[in-house]
């Protein structure tokens, strides 16, 4: 994929009538007159864009070896609850090891393909904020930085377009009781991206197989209670039989790859 | 990274979304707006760029005291290098209404760090001298911001439209003061038209007598008027 980068060249008819190509290095003084030059000095009839590569694909993923297996199954064992036991047991001696592994698949492939972390922070100190923004716009080109940085104002109500409920990403992240007493008629808050493929990759890829082993013995388990007792409408929001904390998928059955949540069940 | 930032530790979120999905972003918001009947609105929208200098006078006069529990709309600040936005700004000045629209859509959807980064460290044909030849007019400081006040009508509650462009007025007359300028005016006369080009009148003025000495384009902008004899410069 290829996005807008910048533009490069402009086709113009000038007020003299004559067409002219120009860009910064050709007749580069009407082509910046004409950017910025509210219709003053010209008609743009074509114009051609420089195009810049988006991040790369994370690339394919690769299957997990039998130590990998054998290492989700010891996870699955050492959970404290004989759910996962029996139903991760049952499932990795019933399912041909490939076809497990075609089952976790299904559940995250599209999580496998993120991108882009994408932050957001709140502040109610303005000058902070400021501080901090403009810290993050003046870091030398050789320092790993974020790709992406803007700000907003939010109104310190819960209005859910620009009020405190605007900025988590799930509703149920922030409650009335989570903003700071000091706040004021006004909050800040911070947006940030940063693209996985220039983060350390080797520390995305653990992030992955690791976050891998939880999903796939807790979705054994969800799908053992999906199938066999019948209790889960929705997987992982509800009725889990565990008083335990647990790693829940966040969407409905037919489309499993949602955001993932910690939830604790009483 | 997050490290040195100050923000207030129980109140940071963060989501993993696929490159096309942040990109895309906008178009989720307007789904969601259009599905209340909130997007086919009027949008009186103010942007404006403030000097660095005078940004926390601004957050005080207005951020902290124009702003009503009943504002509608998204409120954006963000700081600037003014060396690495001259080249990008100018784009979106750009008078082509296809284009200018197509550039317009970027700014919001688009990473303007990436851009400015990308643009400016990858490429040294576009050095900073720029800056004094463009037409486009920012604030003269080396970093300023970009505040945007991306109000919209709602139809049956909140604040009318006249009422939103009398706070836009408040404002503006606010920014008299502290020299910053707006994005987008629309001016209907040419001394207020010199008062917003500053420094950079003469220059501008040069350039239309060389490029369109018979002021044929664009006399709707009230700038110069067709077939007016332009001054020979100085």
């Amino acid at each position: 994929m290829k996005i807008l980068s910048i533009l490069y060249v402009v086709f113009l008819k000038p007020g003299k009538g004559e067409l002219v190509i120009c860009s910064p290095s050709k007749q580069p003084e009407l082509f910046f007159a004409v950017l910025g030059g509210l219709g003053q000095f010209g008609i743009i009839t074509n114009a051609r864009i420089v195009l810049e590569s988006a991040p790369q694909q994370v690339s394919e993923f690769r299957p997990p070896s039998c130590e990998e297996l054998v290492g989700m199954e010891k996870l699955a064992l050492r959970s404290d609850f004989a759910g996962v036991r029996n139903c991760s047991w049952q499932l990795l001696t019933t399912l041909k090891l490939r076809g497990t592994f075609d089952f976790a698949m299904d559940s995250f492939a599209g999580c496998l393909a993120c991108q882009v972390r994408w932050i957001r922070a709140i502040y109610t100190d303005f000058q902070s904020f400021t501080r901090d923004q403009e810290m993050l716009i003046s870091q030398p080109s050789t320092t790993e930085t974020f790709d992406y940085v803007e700000g907003f104002v939010i109104i310190n109500n819960d209005n859910p377009f620009n009020g405190w409920k605007s900025v988590p990403f799930a509703p149920e992240q922030l409650n009335r009781s989570m903003i700071p007493e000091d706040a004021g008629s006004v909050m800040y808050y911070i947006e940030l991206t940063k693209g996985f493929d220039s983060i350390d990759i080797h520390a995305m890829e653990q992030v992955r197989i690791i976050f891998l082993r939880l999903a796939f013995s807790q979705r054994i388990l969800l799908r053992k209670n999906l199938e066999n007792e019948n209790t889960c409408q929705h997987l992982g929001i509800t009725s889990l039989p565990t008083n335990l904390n647990c790693m829940c998928t966040y969407g409905a059955v037919g489309n499993p790859c949602r955001k993932w949540r910690r939830c604790s069940h009483p | 990274m997050l490290a040195p930032l100050n923000y207030i530790q129980s109140l940071r979120f963060t989501t993993d979304v696929s490159y096309f999905q942040f990109l895309n972003r906008i178009h989720d918001v307007e789904l969601s707006l259009s599905s209340h009947g909130l997007w086919d609105v009027p949008h009186p929208w103010l942007n404006l760029f403030i000097p660095r200098s005078s940004i926390l006078e601004f957050n005080t006069k207005v951020f902290k005291q124009l702003i009503n529990q009943d504002f509608s709309g998204p409120i954006v600040v963000y700081p600037v290098n003014r060396d690495k936005y001259v080249f990008m700004k100018n784009l979106l000045q750009i008078s082509h209404p296809l284009l200018h629209f197509f550039l317009r859509t970027q700014l919001l959807v688009f990473q303007p760090c990436r851009f400015f980064c990308f643009l400016f460290d990858s490429n040294s044909n576009f050095p900073c001298r720029w800056d004094n030849q463009a037409s486009a007019v920012i604030p003269e400081e080396s970093m300023f911001y970009l505040v945007a006040f991306l109000r919209n009508a709602l139809p049956s509650s909140g604040p009318s439209l006249k009422s939103q462009m009398d706070d836009n007025s408040k404002i503006l007359s606010m920014c008299h003061d502290i020299s910053c300028k707006q994005y987008f005016p629309t001016y209907n006369n040419p001394a207020q038209w010199e008062q917003h080009f500053g420094s950079q009148w003469q220059n501008f003025l040069e350039l239309k007598q060389t490029f369109d000495p018979h002021a044929i384009l664009a006399p709707g902008q009230n700038i110069f008027q067709r077939n007016q004899i332009l001054a020979s410069p100085s």
